[in-house]
């Protein structure tokens, strides 16, 4: 009797009557704590919950309480370290500022942070903690300034008190930097700020003068209304317009093409003529688009830039792989916590249980078993034997470990890893949007139109061909023009959002716009990136037992039978054994129970039925590993454990095949297993590729990328590079966070099925912007045309100019971009 | 009409000063942090137990 792992895992979950006391997250049956009001789904969890009592701050779950709409629910962790580091005077000297003898101030970076919760927390802990002076926190930037009095307190101590409430501080890689970058965002705001007053008076202004064109205005008011349309464009430009001429006179002295030269030509050009005009007392002006124009440029010229410092911030992340403190063995066996920088080749590092390792180095240790799946996406685990090299980032599962350090900070794999991440990201091209590539070249078009409207009609008198003129040039105003695009990308985004996929910024859907090719990672995308039972066989009532001794270990595999059979069994268990990498043995209901690998069964001298054997094999084929079950020394059950694909995973495949993408599949994990799902998913033998390191993965993006855009999605540091070398790069949700930051758009929630609407709605919003940019360019040049023969008068023009901007907003907001992917990928799956 | 020689003026300084006291709040990082201080202002007041 073989059962999926959708008949043995669902009812498992639905049967989760507990909830976390403090994340809110269900509690796994292991750790269910019966009769007990209070439900904890790890000790960090726990351990906050007994801090916040202890200080007097369980205000925090009211407020939390109130705050769960937006919370991000995750169990708390506590590290429990000493953050000695805090307190060396090189740190003090490089961070902390001073601003008196009794008041030192810090900004520090801080995780842990879920909801407006706490955000009161944290700043109500200077009420509690003596020399403690205050605390702000800020959301945006995940960062923390706090203001102490060293008489009184150590910063590390502070540290320690935030570490047992669940919130870690770390110091910021470069606080210079970041205060670099501060300063460049306020310029940034201001320059826009002033860009937006200047353009909104001036179009006023302007507004005036299309009206006094036909009641014949008196020309001492004309003229009035003339010079400050100038000086505002004057100031427009000199102010936050000295921009694009800066990058203009650069393009000129290096001799390159920069689409700054037609712009910068454009608004001088504009702002000129309309001088020229005033001066001279006659002709008319074109100032408050030039304005407008600074302004909508401005803002599509700022994203642009946030954009780009993301590929430089990516090179901090090594902080969020691996540990920045490490347990340091000294001489006199004494251990102590230092950050990574200070470690030198040589030393011996402690690593517990499920840490991660802090650097590269050689075990120093008997062999233990290394979860590697993060640096390389292999979901077995593999044994390391004494003396064999050990990498940063990889997680010894069963036992601690001690390592000698080898290489430590950038030069270990994981830090060569985000070094290749920052210069991918590097050489991807910035895509210049469609809308900008084409403002400086539609503008010098209005004007030499503008100019050759008042050439050709001067012999019917200078009145006539001005007026003409001037039509032209408002009903040509490039408002539709500067707002197609944005509002597209706006609409696209938001609508995105709201199915499941936040997507960082609007040229991410204009690099998917033609379909191409989507390369998927294996381990945590296409499968749950979890060990947990995909099928069982055998007596359900030994599952049972076996579930119950499982519940004592910690080990994954433990926690996943715990998890799969144990909803039912309350009984405790006795004498329990656990056999290192093996298995577990012990007494539950007066039985003996034994789970493990054949190798435990074996030593237990208990004899291996038939039927297990080719239920075994098959089990091994499909990469996982067998796992058996005897009680009183007969093998009851076989259940086979691995990470199970996901339930979406061939169903989107196969929309995503008949949508006209190419699909592959890039895994770091054994080719073995990589053929073995790919099968299970639908995708063809020769779009698998298994044993791929991080840099074949690259490769593997590259090789595809020659003529149409490829999406990379995965979840782990090794798909990091390849993410940052597509042209997205999609993070699953709970992949780790540096994925999340690399990523260019990110699935949150549901799994696979939000990827369908991503890259069809990627398409339908470029479609809407190519849309809106051909009805204003249709439009303009229609009303270019009649204006030219003497049509349109200036006033029926300032009238008319709206209407391209509302058409182009109308267009937008009803694009289906997001919706009918969706809703038709829905349709077709109930 | 000749009072829009001296009403434009005043509107521009008016928009002027505006203009100058969003330079200003800017400059002291009032826009720095646009996420923290809302719900701060909801969550200070609660009583600690003692």
């Amino acid at each position: 009797m073989i059962r999926v792992v959708g008949t043995i895992a669902a009812p498992a979950r639905a049967a989760i009557a507990h909830a976390c006391t403090h994340c809110g997250l269900p509690v796994p049956n292991g750790l269910v704590n019966h009769g007990a009001t209070q439900q904890f789904c790890c000790g960090g969890c726990h351990a906050v919950y007994e801090s916040l009592y202890a200080c007097g701050l369980e205000k925090y779950y009211e407020i939390a309480v109130k705050e769960s709409r937006v919370r991000d629910a995750r169990p708390a962790y506590v590290t429990r370290r000493r953050f000695a580091h805090l307190d060396r005077p090189e740190f003090t000297a490089r961070h902390a500022t001073t601003a008196d003898a009794s008041r030192l101030s810090v900004e520090l970076r801080i995780d842990g942070m879920r909801c407006g919760a706490c955000v009161w927390l944290l700043e109500a802990l200077p009420r509690i903690v003596h020399g403690l002076i205050a605390v702000r926190v800020n959301i945006g930037r995940g960062a923390v300034a706090i203001d102490w009095d060293p008489a009184q307190i150590t910063l590390a101590a502070i540290a320690q008190r935030c570490d047992a409430l669940g919130y870690q501080l770390l110091q910021l890689a470069d606080p210079d930097a970041r205060g670099r970058e501060r300063a460049i965002d306020r310029s940034w705001l201001i320059r826009i700020g002033v860009a937006a007053a200047i353009a909104s008076n001036s179009m006023a202004v302007a507004f005036a003068l299309y009206g006094g064109l036909l009641s014949s205005m008196d020309a001492r008011f004309r003229l009035f209304f003339q010079w400050i349309a100038v000086v505002l464009a004057v100031a427009s430009l000199a102010g936050p317009g000295r921009l694009f001429f800066a990058n203009a006179i650069a393009a000129i002295r290096t001799r390159t093409p920069h689409m700054d030269l037609p712009v910068a030509t454009g608004l001088l050009g504009a702002v000129v003529a309309g001088l020229v005009s005033t001066v001279t007392g006659n002709g008319s002006i074109y100032c408050e688009s030039a304005t407008m124009l600074v302004f909508l440029l401005l803002v599509g010229r700022f994203v642009q830039y946030r954009q780009q410092r993301r590929a430089h911030q990516e090179v901090e992340l090594i902080t969020s792989l691996v540990p920045a403190l490490a347990r340091k063995r000294e001489g006199d066996g004494s251990v102590v916590d230092v950050p990574i920088e200070s470690l030198v080749i040589g030393d011996i590092v402690e690593v517990a249980a499920g840490e991660t390792v802090p650097c590269d180095g050689q075990l120093r240790s008997p062999a233990a078993r290394f979860d590697c799946s993060m640096l390389t996406g292999e979901s077995r685990l593999s044994s390391i034997a004494a003396n064999e090299p050990v990498f940063a980032g990889t997680r010894p599962v069963d036992r601690p470990v001690a390592v000698m350090v080898e290489k430590a900070g950038a030069e270990t794999r994981a830090g060569q890893l985000l070094a290749r991440v920052a210069e991918a990201s590097a050489r991807r091209p910035p895509i210049v949007e469609l809308a900008n590539r084409m403002a400086g070249w539609f503008l010098l078009a209005v004007l030499t139109g503008a100019a050759a409207t008042t050439l050709w009609w001067w012999h019917l008198g200078a009145d006539v061909a001005i007026a003409r003129a001037v039509a032209l040039l408002v009903v040509t105003c490039p408002c539709a023009l500067g707002l197609a695009t944005p509002l597209a990308v706006v609409v696209g985004i938001g609508k995105a959002a709201r199915k499941g996929v936040l997507v960082k910024g609007g040229d991410v859907l204009e690099r998917v716009s033609t379909r191409g090719t989507i390369v998927l990672d294996k381990t945590g995308t296409l499968t749950e990136g979890r060990v947990a039972v995909t099928c069982s066989q055998g007596d359900p009532a030994a599952l049972v037992l076996a579930a119950s001794l499982e519940c004592s270990s910690v080990h994954p595999i433990a926690r996943a039978i715990a998890d799969a059979f144990g909803a039912a069994s309350h009984a405790a268990s006795r004498d329990v054994r656990e056999h290192l990498g093996h298995g577990i043995e012990g007494v539950v209901e007066r039985q003996h129970v034994a789970v493990g690998s054949a190798r435990l069964i074996h030593q237990l001298a208990i004899t291996l039925p038939a039927w297990t054997s080719d239920a075994a094999d098959s089990i091994v084929r499909r990469g996982e590993s067998p796992v058996f079950v005897a009680v009183d020394r007969e093998v009851r059950a076989l259940v086979a454990v691995g990470d199970p694909v996901r339930a979406e995973a061939a169903a989107t495949i196969a929309r995503l095949r008949s949508f006209g993408w190419s699909l592959a599949m890039a895994s770091g994990d054994h080719p073995v297993v990589a053929h073995a799902v790919g099968a299970a998913v639908g995708l063809q033998p020769h779009e698998i590729e298994g044993g791929c390191s991080p840099e074949r993965k690259v490769q593997i993006v590259r090789d595809s990328q020659f003529a149409a855009p490829v999406v990379m999605v995965g979840d782990g540091v090794n798909d990091l590079a390849a993410m940052a070398a597509a042209d997205i790069g999609v993070a699953m949700r709970n992949g780790a966070q540096s994925a999340l930051h690399v990523a260019d758009a990110c699935l949150a929630g549901g799994g696979l099925t939000p990827l369908l609407r991503l890259v069809e709605g990627a398409r339908r919003t470029m479609h809407a912007i190519r849309l809106n940019l051909a009805v204003s360019i249709a439009y303009n040049t229609a009303g270019g045309v009649l204006a030219f023969l003497g049509f349109v008068n200036p006033l029926v023009a300032a009238v008319l100019m709206p209407v391209s901007s509302l058409t182009v907003m109308a267009i937008a907001l009803a694009m289906p971009s997001f919706s009918l992917a969706a809703d038709r990928a829905d349709q077709e799956r109930s | 009409m000749e009072a829009i020689f001296i009403a434009l003026p005043v509107a521009l300084l008016v928009a002027g000063a505006a203009l100058a006291a969003f330079v200003w709040a800017a400059s002291r990082d009032q826009f720095d942090d646009l996420d923290t201080p809302p719900r701060r202002v909801l969550l200070d007041d609660e009583p600690l137990r003692k």
